[in-house]
């Protein structure tokens, strides 16, 4: 990548020749606006080295001496960090990104679940006045199932192989789960 | 140019900058650092800091003081606040005025931002004087819980008062600054800020470069006022005046004060008051001053404990502890907040200067030439959520407190009538589920929507908050990716357009008074270089080019006219003109002279001659 | 010939170095390009000078000057002259042939 202002080429955001910043993208991809690869599998440490990184090229105090125009693009570089930061490091947050392109889901409630799960959720809520033990057990090895269906997916296309379209619908029926096990009495 | 750093406080005012590698504070004509936060209106001007104190009870009704506590406030959040000090709020004459407290001073209605301004004028003023190179840009610190209205009004009365605001700091991250603290990897500190009449606790963490402010508690009325408070009624006690007002209740008050201050060092102390027309001589011990004001102290940890408890911290998890404010230099307060948090407070930097020194750490590192650490990254955090009130009065956060800033969030808004062409936005700050319960910040009116049927048009609205901790708001229109306008207006403070009027006012006043005299000292001037000019001319005849000489003729007669015409701004233009178009003759001349003297050796060489033969 | 510094000078700078909490300061004085006749005189404090800086010492107050500028400056008397218009340091320069009225700028 060539700067824009000196047209040196670049080895980070900020130009090492003339300090100009690169233009902040108009649509951020989070792992992309912090130098990481799309992967599900990505450590905390990671993602705030990469962070911290960044945001001592991007961050506006860097350029308080500099035009209008470059203080308007730290400031919104340096937002966009702290916003890939705080949606990555979110497990969940961070699949339902690379899964649809949202940190969450939709508005309309995201993808139909299947009546047998409900039921069975919906069972377990009942029994759980009078058996917490019993559902705490069930409910704990639905959800180790649910991670591994899901770590399963996203290895295998971390690998290149199969896709994330079955991700949002495991990822509902992970906070159906979370919400009950949350709910269970002590 | 340097960066100067600022500490607006509510008692006391400072500035510092960093002068060769080292932040000092700069001090006035009688040596003190301090300038207090008081002004007072006068027929010839305001007057600022101790002048303005002086007999301040002869004019009570026009010596502002504390207005911090007005900052970014409304009318009606000011009021109970005013009834505990001595001046008046102006009534505002309509609702819009509900937004802003005024304050009578005589003649004139003066907002808070106006008062700071002449605080902060009074300081760059300093500045300017101390610091031969003129001054760049500032940083002013606000207090961690300031919200976006407080924040907005400081900022404005740096403008005001003709300074290029860099930023804002977090009074506790300057305090953390001015020790150090950002250069350790990690850790958790509490600042402990009691000053004349606020007594704020902050829990800092240091994570990655980020200092987060996690927690924030305090009084804002208990400070070492509420001490001497305290002492001087034990002294009229004891010399049997009851009652006391006026001058025996001011020389009481003194007293007080006075007896603080030697206690820091003495275990005893003997002070003569002026109680009015009598004056008595009274001894107060450090221990009996420790159980007068044992109780105000304790009241400063419990707020402690509750910073703690928000940020879910205990004591002793606290790696580190900083004195701020001159209350506590008092022996007492030291070893109560020493016993608190087990540890011993960092107290090397003078607590009154400590926060303007942190500040002028940061000013000196935004200049980017700073000598000092500039790897580390002080990313404030927002101090309360911003959201937006939906349907039913219910609050939807966009930007969670304690994100570190700056940060934005976009949210899609649509329309609910079919050909609707505009939408308002109710944004508000604060932790309540219901939006009546937080802080109104501004309503905003999305403008100029293409008519569409209802439920089509797609306006994304993104919210940023800076790095000082100020909201900004801009739509756009999906479909058309038409910029719709935004119509802010502010729940509380002044809109941009009333500080563009006090500005241009402020300017129009001064104009008046200052034209005659630039045009005055334009015209000397330019006299003065057409002078030079003309005997160069003269002289070096020899060494003018043809085309040279023409034009500088012609900038000649055209300067000699714009004299006669008066026009100031002309005057100057073509001198500055005449300046250029002469430099390459003045060089030549400049260089001939030096070859005349030197005899063809280099600047150098006749430098070292010079040495060897002068000195 | 050598810098002077009148008692008002002297005293003025002595008075900013204490405000400014820098009484080991050293004051620059230079000369750069510029200014309404040619030249201009430039005032700082500096913590330390440069290596080849020549350094005075006038009625204690520590001046530095680079050697390029001292060629100029050599000669010159600083005075300090506080009136109702404005306040600031004057230079007296014996080799200028011309100076301009704010006494902050000459040609040679």
């Amino acid at each position: 990548m060539i700067c824009w202002k000196c047209h040196e080429r670049l080895s980070s955001l900020r130009c090492a020749s003339c300090g100009a910043l690169v233009p902040p993208p108009a649509q951020p991809e989070l792992f992309g606006a912090l130098g990481l690869d799309r992967r599900y599998h990505v450590e905390a440490e990671a993602i705030d080295g990469a962070w911290r990184r960044r945001s001592k090229d991007t961050h506006p105090d860097r350029f308080a001496a500099s035009s209008a125009v470059e203080r308007r693009m730290a400031l919104q570089w340096t937002a966009t960090l702290n916003e890939a930061r705080r949606v990555l490091r979110d497990p969940v947050a961070r699949a339902w990104y690379l899964a649809t392109g949202k940190p969450h889901p939709a508005e309309s409630g995201g993808p139909k679940l299947s009546p047998e799960f409900l039921e069975e959720i919906f069972e377990l809520r009942m029994a759980a006045d009078d058996e917490p033990d019993a559902v705490r057990d069930t409910a704990a090895k639905l959800r180790a199932r649910l991670d591994a269906d899901l770590e399963d997916l996203f290895s295998r296309w971390e690998r290149g192989e199969g896709d994330l379209s079955p991700v949002p619908e495991r990822l509902s029926r992970l906070k159906y789960v979370d919400n009950l096990l949350r709910e269970l009495p002590a | 140019m340097s960066n100067i750093g600022i500490d607006l406080g509510t008692t006391n005012s400072l500035v510092a900058v960093v002068m060769g590698g080292r932040a000092r504070c700069l001090l006035d004509d009688d040596g003190r650092a301090i300038l207090p936060s008081a002004v007072r209106y006068t027929a010839e001007g305001p007057v600022v800091g101790y002048a303005a104190l002086d007999d301040a009870a002869g004019h009570a009704a026009t010596t502002l003081t504390s207005v911090k506590r007005f900052m970014g406030r409304s009318m009606d959040e000011a009021r109970s606040e005013a009834a505990q000090l001595h001046y008046e709020l102006a009534p505002p004459d309509d609702a819009s005025e509900e937004k802003v407290v005024r304050m009578a001073v005589g003649e004139r209605l003066v907002t808070p931002i106006e008062v700071s301004a002449e605080i902060l004028k009074a300081l760059k003023e300093r500045a300017e004087e101390c610091l031969l190179g003129g001054v760049g840009g500032a940083v002013i610190t606000v207090p961690a819980y300031f919200d976006d209205a407080q924040r907005q009004a400081t900022r404005d009365a740096g403008r005001l008062a003709g300074l290029n605001v860099l930023r804002l700091l977090n009074e506790p991250t300057a305090a953390a600054i001015a020790y150090g603290l950002q250069e350790r990897s990690q850790g958790t500190f509490a600042i402990y800020d009691l000053g004349g009449g606020t007594f704020d606790i902050s829990i800092l963490r240091l994570e990655d470069g980020v200092f987060q402010v996690l927690s924030t508690a305090g009084d804002t009325h208990l400070g070492g006022d509420d001490f001497d408070r305290l002492i001087a009624e034990r002294l009229l006690n004891e010399a049997g005046v009851v009652g006391a007002r006026g001058g025996a209740l001011r020389g009481a008050m003194e007293a007080a004060e006075s007896a603080k201050r030697a206690l820091t060092d003495a275990e005893s102390t003997e002070v003569v008051a002026q109680l009015g027309e009598v004056s008595a001589t009274f001894t107060l011990s450090r221990d009996t001053l420790n159980t007068l004001i044992r109780p105000l102290v304790d009241r400063t940890l419990t707020a402690c404990q509750q910073a703690l408890s928000d940020a879910q911290l205990t004591a002793a998890q606290i790696d580190g502890v900083v004195l701020v404010g001159g209350s506590t230099r008092v022996p007492l307060v030291r070893q109560v907040v020493e016993a608190f948090f087990g540890r011993v407070p960092f107290s090397d930097i003078d607590p009154d200067q400590v926060v303007a020194v942190g500040a002028a750490m940061q000013a000196d590192i935004l200049s980017g030439e700073s000598e000092l650490s500039e790897d580390v990254l002080l990313m404030d955090v927002v101090p309360l959520s911003l959201g937006l009130e939906t349907m039913g009065g219910v609050v939807e956060k966009l930007i969670w407190r304690c994100s570190p800033i700056p940060s934005s969030a976009s949210q899609t808004f649509t329309t609910h009538v079919d050909g609707q062409t505009a939408v308002s936005i109710h944004v508000v700050q604060g932790e309540r589920e219901m939006a009546r319960d937080n802080r109104s910040l501004a309503r905003f009116k999305l403008g100029g929507i293409p008519p569409m049927p209802a439920g089509l048009p797609r306006v994304e609205v993104q919210f940023l908050v800076d790095a000082n901790g100020i909201l900004t708001v801009t739509a756009t229109e999906q479909y058309t990716g038409k910029q719709s306008n935004i119509e802010i207006v502010p729940s509380y403070g002044l809109t941009d357009e009333q500080i563009e009027e006090m500005l241009e006012s402020s300017i129009d006043a001064a104009e008046t008074d200052v034209d005659e005299r630039l045009l005055v000292e334009a015209k000397v001037e330019a006299e003065q270089i057409l002078r030079a000019v003309e005997k160069a001319l003269s002289s070096d005849a020899d060494m003018v080019q043809e085309d040279e000489l023409g034009s500088i003729q012609a900038v000649v007669a055209e300067l000699k006219s714009a004299i006669d015409a008066q026009e100031r701004k002309k005057v100057n233009d073509l001198s500055k003109k005449l300046d250029e178009v002469t430099a390459p003759f003045a060089q030549r001349r400049i260089e001939r002279d030096l070859q005349l003297a030197l005899r063809g050796q280099s600047a150098l060489e006749v430098a070292d001659r010079l040495d060897r033969s002068n000195v | 010939m050598a810098i002077n510094l009148t008692n008002a000078a002297v005293e003025r700078i002595n008075e900013l170095k204490r405000k400014r909490q820098t009484p080991e300061h050293f004051l620059r004085l230079g000369v750069r390009g510029g200014g309404c006749s040619g030249l201009s005189y430039v005032l700082d404090f500096v913590e330390t000078p440069e290596p080849k800086d020549k350094i005075f010492d006038l009625n204690g107050v520590k001046v530095v000057v680079d050697r390029k500028s001292y060629l100029f400056v050599n000669g010159t008397e600083i005075d300090y002259k506080k009136g109702l218009m404005k306040a600031g340091f004057e230079f007296k320069n014996p080799i200028a042939s011309g100076s301009c009225s704010c006494g902050e700028s000459f040609s040679v």
